[in-house]
């Protein structure tokens, strides 16, 4: 299995939390307050692209509202496939993650 | 409209759009509107309007990717339909192609040998400032040029012109028998030089010193192909050559070969020196028989120069009417004649050169716009056909311009590998040594590059702006009729192509003519069944026994002997008086010396009087 990037991943799991709201805006929103990180809106576009593309998320065009100036909204929803490289994800850094302490500062220091 | 904030302009909103490839609602132009109305609401419209405009910038990089990965697609598909006609249209592919082509290939081998011609002597480091000092001589008003000058000029001028900085002598020495060892030579490219030779002139040395060489009378300078011929593996430093039996010379440096783009030619340098401890100079400033080579210091001029040396012999030799005048070492391959006739040297021939390449050229790229233009009417139906599918007025532009230009851009490749191929052999029948490696061959080729793409465009700017603007409808119902000012703009194209073409035949008849007219030209002496022998300095002694001996022979009917070839008597003299001749009148007679039998061997037909015969004593 291809191993997703780690914004992929991020935007996998966003979509997936935001259910039925799930559009541009609000992945973008998300992930901004997620990982306060200053990521531009366009920067989220080709992640969603490529991860439908590749069948992880399917799309469909929305209602617009006065705040978009009557452009319609396009909303996202995991598949199957999806939500299956989410377990596997899941799975594997709960693998890699066991036994790491949460305040490790000492780590290669070892005087 | 609710806010009316700084929105972002039309150009901005492209470039999000082309970035992020947006989709037929606009989503995401929907998503940057949303955020946008939210920051005015929370912060005001500056704060919003500052963040549209990072967010536009932020998608520059993706922007130019993402167009780029367009156009290489594009490209991909127009690529593809031009194989496709090509694979088509075989013979008419071919045909135009190589027409192209073989026309791109003539004008670029010219073009490597006019940029050969115009690179002779500028390899010099000291270049702008050498020259070759030449005479005008005055003989009753007419004057003979030559570009030999007296033994003792070259110190003179030195010494008496302070704008002279250097200057050297150059003698040719004739044939010389080498010898080291076992191996014995005679070798003929010697020069006799002044040891100033390497300080004004760059050829230079593989081993040796050049500030030292040729310092002593008995050292002497090889180039690669002597010191290997000679030397073997064995450094070449030190070696002593033995030249004629008698003079012992010491290998004082290598040079590397001169190259076929220098004027001065040798293989071997001695010490002028040498000459004059053997006697072989001449210190009268009245007769002339070498070259003399000057280098000007940076800030004289040559008309300066020119003023002050030209009544330089008259200064010497009173009664002499022979003036100097300096010739610029680069101009001497193309700017340099000899004799009475001052014509224009073998620049002409660079002229003439350059406008057949240029005619090729332009007979080719003509050829290739009509033949293009002639098949895309032929197109019609293909372009009523993308139009009903969908494609615009600018997609057709573009795939018919883009698809001559590649069949230009075709064509200069294979006349790329062609002239690679051909250099070789074109190196064989221009008698040179030609290479792409040739000063200003980038030039050549950024302007055949520019050619072909305007050829390219010309060609497909009929298809691509005449047949793109019909209606498809029309088009295919076949109402299409070629337009009146292309059918003129091709009959002109044809009439100058053929004019061109018809010129350059006639050129080439003329040519041919004129060369059978000089191999057949009778020359008032019999070339045939006529062989000649080089004598060498103590052959020279036993040439009556030599006689005595062949003419025994059957096969031989008449033998004689001559100081000079006939077809090449380099010896002139001014020096003659006879009965009746006016005293003031001078001018220049070509002398020969010659055996008894001459007259007879050569067949030479006689105006008036006898031949020598052994009958007269006076003979």
């Amino acid at each position: 299995m291809q191993m997703l990037t780690k914004l992929e991943e991020l935007i996998l799991l966003s979509v997936w939390r935001l259910g039925e709201n799930a559009y541009g805006t609000t992945v973008y929103k998300h992930i901004r307050q997620v990982t306060r990180k200053k990521i531009s809106l366009g920067g989220v576009y080709f992640p969603l692209e490529r991860l439908t593309n590749k069948g992880y998320l399917t799309s469909y065009i929305g209602e617009a509202n006065e705040n978009r100036r009557g452009l319609s909204k396009r909303y996202y929803r995991i598949t199957e496939k999806g939500t299956k490289a989410l377990n596997e994800i899941k799975r594997i850094n709960e693998v890699m993650w066991e036994g790491y302490p949460d305040f490790a500062f000492s780590a290669g220091k070892n005087t | 409209m609710k806010h009316k904030g700084n929105r972002p302009s039309r150009l901005g909103l492209w470039l999000l759009t082309n970035a992020y490839g947006d989709s037929e609602h606009f989503p995401l132009i929907g998503d940057f509107e949303e955020i946008y109305s939210e920051i005015v609401t929370e912060k005001g419209d500056f704060a919003a309007s500052l963040w549209y405009w990072g967010q536009i910038v932020r998608s520059i990089p993706s922007f130019i990717s993402n167009s780029l990965y367009w156009s290489v697609a594009m490209l991909k598909n127009y690529l593809k339909v031009i194989l496709r006609n090509i694979r088509k249209h075989k013979g008419y592919s071919f045909i135009n192609i190589t027409g192209l082509a073989i026309g791109m290939a003539c004008c670029l081998l010219i073009s490597i040998w006019v940029l050969d011609e115009l690179s002779y002597d500028r390899f010099h480091t000291n270049a702008p400032q050498l020259y070759r000092v030449e005479e005008d001589q005055q003989y009753s008003g007419r004057v003979f040029h030559v570009a030999v000058t007296p033994h003792p000029l070259a110190p003179a001028l030195i010494e008496e012109i302070p704008e002279i900085l250097d200057a050297t002598r150059y003698v040719w020495s004739g044939g010389l028998l080498f010898r080291y060892g076992e191996k014995a030579f005679f070798e003929y490219s010697i020069r006799a030089v002044d040891p100033s030779f390497f300080q004004m002139f760059t050829f230079p040395l593989i081993k040796g010193d050049k500030n030292r060489a040729l310092e002593s009378a008995y050292s002497i300078v090889i180039n690669e192909d002597i010191a290997e011929k000679y030397f073997g593996m064995e450094d070449p430093l030190g070696k002593v050559i033995t030249i004629n039996n008698t003079h012992e010379f010491t290998v004082d440096g290598v040079i590397q070969s001169v190259p076929h783009n220098s004027i001065l030619q040798f293989e071997v340098l001695i010490p002028y020196a040498f000459l004059e401890k053997i006697g072989r100079t001449n210190l009268e400033f009245g007769s002339n028989s070498i070259g003399t080579y000057v280098q000007l210091r940076p800030n004289a001029t040559m008309d300066q120069v020119n003023a002050k040396i030209s009544g330089f012999i008259k200064a010497k030799v009173p009664d002499s009417a022979t003036e100097l005048v300096l010739k610029p070492l680069t101009r001497i391959h193309l700017h340099s004649y000899w004799g009475y006739e001052k014509d224009v040297g073998a620049i002409q021939y660079v002229y003439m050169f350059s406008i057949i390449a240029l005619f090729v050229l332009l007979i080719a790229c003509i050829n290739f716009m009509n033949l293009s233009t002639a098949r895309s009417s032929n197109r019609a139906k293909e372009v009523g056909m993308r139009k009903v599918v969908g494609a615009l007025k600018s997609h057709l532009i573009r795939q018919f311009y883009g698809e001559s230009v590649v069949f230009a851009f075709i064509a200069l490749i294979l006349a790329v590998i062609i002239v690679t191929v051909m250099l070789p052999i074109f190196s064989d029948f221009a008698d040179k040594d030609l290479s792409w490696n040739v000063g200003g061959i980038v030039t050549i080729l950024i302007g055949l590059t520019a050619i072909t793409f305007f050829t390219g465009l010309v060609a497909g700017s009929y298809p691509a702006l005449f047949l793109s603007a019909f209606q498809p409808v029309k088009v295919i119902r076949g109402a299409l009729k070629s337009g009146a000012a292309s059918s003129w703009f091709r009959k002109i194209l044809v009439v100058v192509q053929f004019s061109l073409s018809i010129l350059l035949v006639i050129g080439t008849v003329v040519v041919y003519q004129q060369l059978t007219y000089m191999k057949n030209k009778r020359l008032g002496w019999d070339k045939e069944h006529l062989v000649y022998i080089p004598l060498r300095d103590d052959v020279r002694k036993v040439y009556d026994t030599l006689k005595t001996e062949l003419v025994k022979d059957p096969h031989v009917l008449n033998v004689t002997a001559s100081s000079q070839l006939p077809s090449n008597i380099g010896s002139n003299s001014s020096n003659f008086n006879w009965e009746g001749k006016d005293p003031n009148f001078t001018t220049l007679i070509g002398n020969n010396s010659v055996d008894f039998d001459f007259i007879e061997t050569l067949k030479i037909e006689m105006k008036e009087g006898r031949s020598f015969s052994k009958e007269y004593s006076s003979d």
